[in-house]
C-alpha cells in the first residue's frame, strides 16, 4: 500500500467537498419546525394517502397554515407515536384500530359505542382529539377469487373451517401481529390457515387473484375487491370491530387553531364505503394520485374554491402513461427526491466517518479493545434494517431524518471501522519506527505518517459504506424521513411498477456514481 | 558525549538478553562503529541512545544527563538518526523528507524549504531536480543520501546510523561512505555507526567496539583491535581477511 507523495491533500479536498456539497443538500432538504406548520401523517396505503392528501388540501385551501407531508408512515404504531410526541399532528385513524391496538381493550361491535369510547380515552390519555368520522368502515374484510368461493359454496369466513388446512394466507405484517388480525380471528373461529405469508399491502390482491394466495386480509373500501373479481366472506361471528375513519389531531393544535375543525368539517359523514372505494380504484387501478382524486373530490363538493394550491409536485395525473412520461411529469419531484435521498446519505457517511475513523484508530492504539468493538459493529449491520428503524423510532420519539440518520450510521460504521484499523495495523513497522525516530509525537505520527498512509484502504471503506448507505436509505420513507423510498414504497402501495422504478432506478444510479467517483479518490491517492 | 553504563535489555522478561552489562562511551567528535554479527545486539544498543529502545537495567547519558531526564521527543529531533531500511515517508516529497525534523521543531516553512536545498546539496543531490519527487522515484543509493540529509537537517550534534548503507551494492556503498567521512570532515559530527561489515567499520571508524552475543568484546582504535585483539572472537572476526586489513589500517 503506497500513497502518492504528491497527492493526498488534493484527493482529501475532493472527498471533502463531495461530503460537504452532501451536507449542504441534508440542510436544504431537512424539514423546518415552524410554529405555523401543520405536519400530516398517512400510514403506507393508499386509501390513507388519499385521506391524508384530503386533510391537507382542504387546511391549504381555507387557511394560511404551511402543511407538511409525511405520507407512507410504516403502519399504525409509528403514526400513533408520532402524535403522541407532536411529531405529527394530524392523521386519519380507525376507531376499530384505536380501539384494540392503541387502547388495547376488548372488541366491541357497536359503531357510535366503540367512537365515544375512543374519542373519550384519547382525549384523557393523549390529548388528542377525534373530529367526526367520515362515513365509510374500512373493515378487514377476509376476501378469496370470486370463482373460488363459487366452487366451494363459500358465504362466510366459517365455511373456510373445513378446508383451512388446504389454504394458503397472505396478511399483511400488521394482519399478522394486531388483536383484531389474525390471531384474534384463530381464536374467534377456531381455525388456521395452511400457510401465511407476510405481503405488502399493495401487493397482496394481486397475489390472490394471480393465485399464489387464496386467502387475504383485504381492506373493505379498496377498489381492487372489485376489479379483481374477488369476494368478501361475511364476517359471521362479528369478529372485527368497527373501523370508522376519523381524522385525529393534537389538542394543543386545535386550541391554536380552531378554524381546523370548521374546515374539516366538510369531511364529517361524506365518504361512504363506495365513495371511499371508487377513491381508492381511480389511484389504484387508474393510476391517478392521491393528490389529484382528493384535489377532485373537493372540487366536487364545491367545497370553496382555492384561494391557494398545493405546493407540491405531486398533483400529476399519472394514467397509463410510459415511464418516460411519468419521469417528465415528475421531474421536479424526482430531483427533490434525489436531493433528499444524497442529502440523507451524506450526512450519515459524515456522520460515520467522524466516528467510525477516530474508532478505528482508538482500537489500534488500544489493541485489546479491537475484537469487542469490531463485533458490536458487525452485529450491528446484522439487524434487519426495518427493525432498526422501527427500534430507532421508538428510541427518539420523533420521525424523520433524525432516526433515519442514525440507522444509517450504524450501519456504515463497519467497513469505515475495520478499513481504519487494518489499514493502520498494516502499515511498514520500518515507516512508524522512522516516524518515532525523528521525534514525532503520538498524534504528529497519527496526522502526518499513519492517516495519510491508511488512507487509501479507509477510503475504499468509506465506498463501500457509501453504497450500502444510498441502498438501505430507501427504507427511511417508512418513518418519513423522505428520499427515494417514497417512489418505492407508493408504487409497491398502488402496485404501479413504474413509481417503484422511479426510485429504484435514481437510487441504483446514486450509488454507481458515488462509488465511482470515491474510487478516483481512491485512484488518485493510490499509486499505480 | 554519550556515555553507557553497564546497560541491559531483556525483551522475554530475562530469558535472554540482547545486551548485557554494556559499558561504552562515544567521545564528541569522534566516529564510534558498533561492530558485530546480526542478533549481536548492536542495533538495541543504538537505539537506547535516543529512547526507542528503554534498557532494562543501566544508565544511558547524553551530555551529562540520563535520557530518562531528557524529554523523549526533544532528545530524538536533537540526534539525527539513518535507519537501516532508510525509512523516508514514502506520501512526502523529498524535501518535505529532508525537513520533517525543522518542521517538528516548529521551523517558519521558508527556512526549512532553505534548510532542505541545502541538505540536499550537501549530499550531492541536485534540490532542482529531487526537492519535489517522490521517495520510490530515486534508486537506493539516492533515498539514503536523502535519509543523510534528513538525519543532519536539524544540525544535530549527534548521528546514529544503523547499517545504513547495508542494502546497497557495493560501488555505490563505497561512494557513499566516502561521503559520509567529507560531510563529517566538514561539519563534525560525533557519530555512532552500526554495521556488521569490517571494511566498513575500518573505513569509517576512528575507534571499534566489537559486539559478540549481547557483550562488549573490546574497544579501541582500528590499530589496537588489529594488534591486540582482546578475545578470541576478536582474533577469528579480524584474523581472515587479515593481509588486506593490514593495507587498509596502514592508510
Amino acid at each position: 500500500m503506497i500513497v502518492r507523495c504528491d497527492k493526498p491533500s488534493t484527493a482529501a479536498w475532493l472527498l471533502s467537498r463531495l461530503l460537504l456539497a452532501g451536507v449542504c443538500c441534508a440542510a436544504l432538504t431537512s424539514t423546518v419546525s415552524a410554529a405555523d406548520v401543520v405536519r400530516i401523517g398517512s400510514k403506507n396505503f393508499t386509501e390513507q394517502e388519499i385521506l391524508g392528501e384530503l386533510v391537507a388540501q382542504l387546511i391549504e385551501r381555507h387557511t394560511d397554515l404551511r402543511v407538511e407531508r409525511k405520507f407512507g408512515l410504516g403502519g399504525t404504531g409509528v403514526c400513533h407515536a408520532a402524535l403522541v410526541t407532536g411529531e405529527l399532528d394530524i392523521y386519519v385513524e380507525y376507531t376499530g384500530t384505536a380501539l384494540l391496538n392503541v387502547l388495547k381493550t376488548d372488541p366491541l361491535s357497536d359503531r357510535d359505542e366503540v367512537f365515544r369510547i375512543v374519542a373519550k380515552a384519547y382525549r384523557e390519555q393523549f390529548d388528542l382529539q377525534w373530529l367526526p368520522p367520515m362515513g365509510f368502515n374500512n373493515t378487514y374484510a377476509i376476501t378469496v377469487r370470486a370463482g373460488h368461493a363459487d366452487e366451494h359454496g363459500w358465504q362466510t369466513i366459517g365455511d373456510l373451517a373445513d378446508v383451512a388446512g388446504q389454504l394458503s394466507a397472505g396478511f399483511t405484517a400488521e394482519f399478522m401481529e394486531r388483536p383484531d388480525g389474525y390471531p384474534g380471528l384463530r381464536r374467534a373461529y377456531g381455525f388456521d390457515f395452511g400457510q401465511t405469508a407476510d405481503l405488502d399491502p399493495g401487493l397482496m390482491y394481486q397475489a390472490l387473484a394471480d393465485g399464489q394466495v387464496d386467502v387475504i386480509c383485504a381492506f373493505a373500501t379498496d377498489g381492487r375487491i372489485a376489479a379483481y373479481k374477488l369476494k368478501v366472506l361475511h364476517d359471521d361471528r362479528s369478529f372485527f370491530p368497527p373501523y370508522d375513519a376519523a381524522p385525529v389531531i393534537r389538542h394543543a393544535l386545535l386550541h391554536d387553531h380552531p378554524e381546523i375543525r370548521h374546515v374539516l368539517a366538510v369531511l364529517a359523514g361524506t365518504i361512504d364505503d363506495r365513495t371511499m372505494r371508487r377513491l381508492n380504484h381511480t389511484v389504484d387501478e387508474l393510476k391517478s394520485t392521491p393528490a389529484k382524486v382528493a384535489r377532485d373530490w373537493i372540487e366536487s363538493r364545491g367545497a370553496g374554491s382555492p384561494h391557494r394550491t398545493s405546493g407540491r409536485a405531486d398533483v400529476t395525473i399519472d394514467g397509463t402513461v410510459s415511464i418516460w412520461a411519468m419521469v417528465a411529469a415528475r421531474r421536479a419531484e424526482l430531483w427533490q427526491k434525489v436531493f433528499e435521498h444524497f442529502g440523507l446519505t451524506a450526512l450519515a457517511m459524515v456522520i460515520a466517518i467522524l466516528i467510525g475513523v477516530p474508532t478505528g484508530i482508538l482500537i489500534h492504539r488500544h489493541r485489546a479493545a479491537a475484537p469487542l468493538v469490531l463485533s458490536a459493529t458487525e452485529i450491528m449491520q446484522t439487524i434487519p434494517s426495518l427493525a432498526m428503524l422501527a427500534f430507532l423510532f421508538a428510541v427518539y420519539g420523533i420521525l424523520g431524518a433524525t432516526p433515519a440518520v442514525t440507522a444509517l450510521v450504524l450501519y456504515a460504521l463497519l467497513p469505515i471501522v475495520v478499513n481504519t484499523f487494518t489499514g493502520l495495523k498494516e502499515l511498514s513497522p520500518e515507516i512508524i519506527e522512522a516516524a518515532d525516530g525523528v521525534g514525532m509525537s503520538g498524534g504528529q505520527r497519527l496526522w502526518m505518517v499513519e492517516l495519510p498512509l491508511a488512507l487509501p484502504i479507509i477510503v475504499a471503506g468509506i465506498r463501500t459504506s457509501t453504497v450500502w448507505t444510498v441502498g438501505i436509505a430507501t427504507l427511511s420513507t417508512y418513518i418519513g424521513a423522505g428520499g427515494l423510498g417514497d417512489f418505492i414504497s407508493r408504487g409497491l402501495a398502488r402496485n404501479d411498477p413504474r413509481l417503484t422504478l422511479l426510485g429504484a432506478v435514481p437510487a441504483a444510479v446514486m450509488a454507481v456514481i458515488l462509488s465511482l467517483a470515491i474510487r478516483l479518490v481512491e485512484r488518485h491517492l493510490r499509486q499505480a | 558525549m554519550i556515555r553507557l553504563t553497564e546497560i541491559s535489555k531483556t525483551f522475554d522478561e530475562g530469558h535472554s538478553y540482547a545486551v548485557r552489562d554494556l559499558s561504552l562511551e562515544v567521545r564528541d567528535g569522534e566516529t564510534l562503529v558498533l561492530l558485530g554479527s546480526s542478533g549481536c545486539g548492536k542495533t538495541t544498543t543504538l537505539k537506547m541512545v535516543n529512547g526507542l529502545v528503554e534498557p532494562t537495567s543501566g544508565t544511558v547519558c547524553v551530555d551529562g544527563r540520563n535520557v530518562t531526564e531528557h524529554d523523549v521527543l526533544s532528545l530524538r529531533r536533537a540526534i539525527g538518526y539513518v535507519f537501516q531500511g532508510i525509512g523516508l515517508f514514502p506520501h512526502m516529497t523529498i524535501d518535505q523528507n529532508v525537513a520533517i525534523v525543522p518542521r517538528l521543531l516548529g521551523w517558519p516553512p521558508g527556512r526549512r524549504t532553505v534548510r532542505a536545498q541545502e541538505m540536499l546539496s550537501l549530499v550531492e543531490l541536485d534540490p532542482a531536480t529531487y526537492g519535489r519527487r517522490c521517495p520510490r522515484d530515486l534508486s537506493g543509493g539516492e533515498q539514503q543520501r536523502v535519509g543523510v540529509a534528513r538525519a543532519l537537517a536539524a544540525d544535530p550534534a549527534y548521528l546514529l546510523m544503523d547499517e545504513p548503507f547495508g542494502a546497497l551494492d557495493a560501488i555505490t556503498r563505497n561512494a557513499l561512505q566516502q561521503e559520509l567521512l567529507r560531510i563529517k570532515r566538514e561539519l563534525g559530527k560525533t557519530i555512532v555507526f552500526v554495521t556488521h561489515d569490517i571494511f566498513e567499520a575500518l573505513t569509517l571508524a576512528d575507534r571499534i567496539a566489537v559486539m559478540h552475543q549481547g557483550r562488549l568484546e573490546q574497544v579501541g582504535t582500528k590499530r589496537e583491535i588489529l594488534a591486540e585483539p582482546a578475545t578470541g572472537f576478536v582474533k577469528d572476526l579480524f584474523s581472515k581477511p587479515k593481509a588486506q586489513l593490514e593495507l587498509l589500517a596502514a592508510q
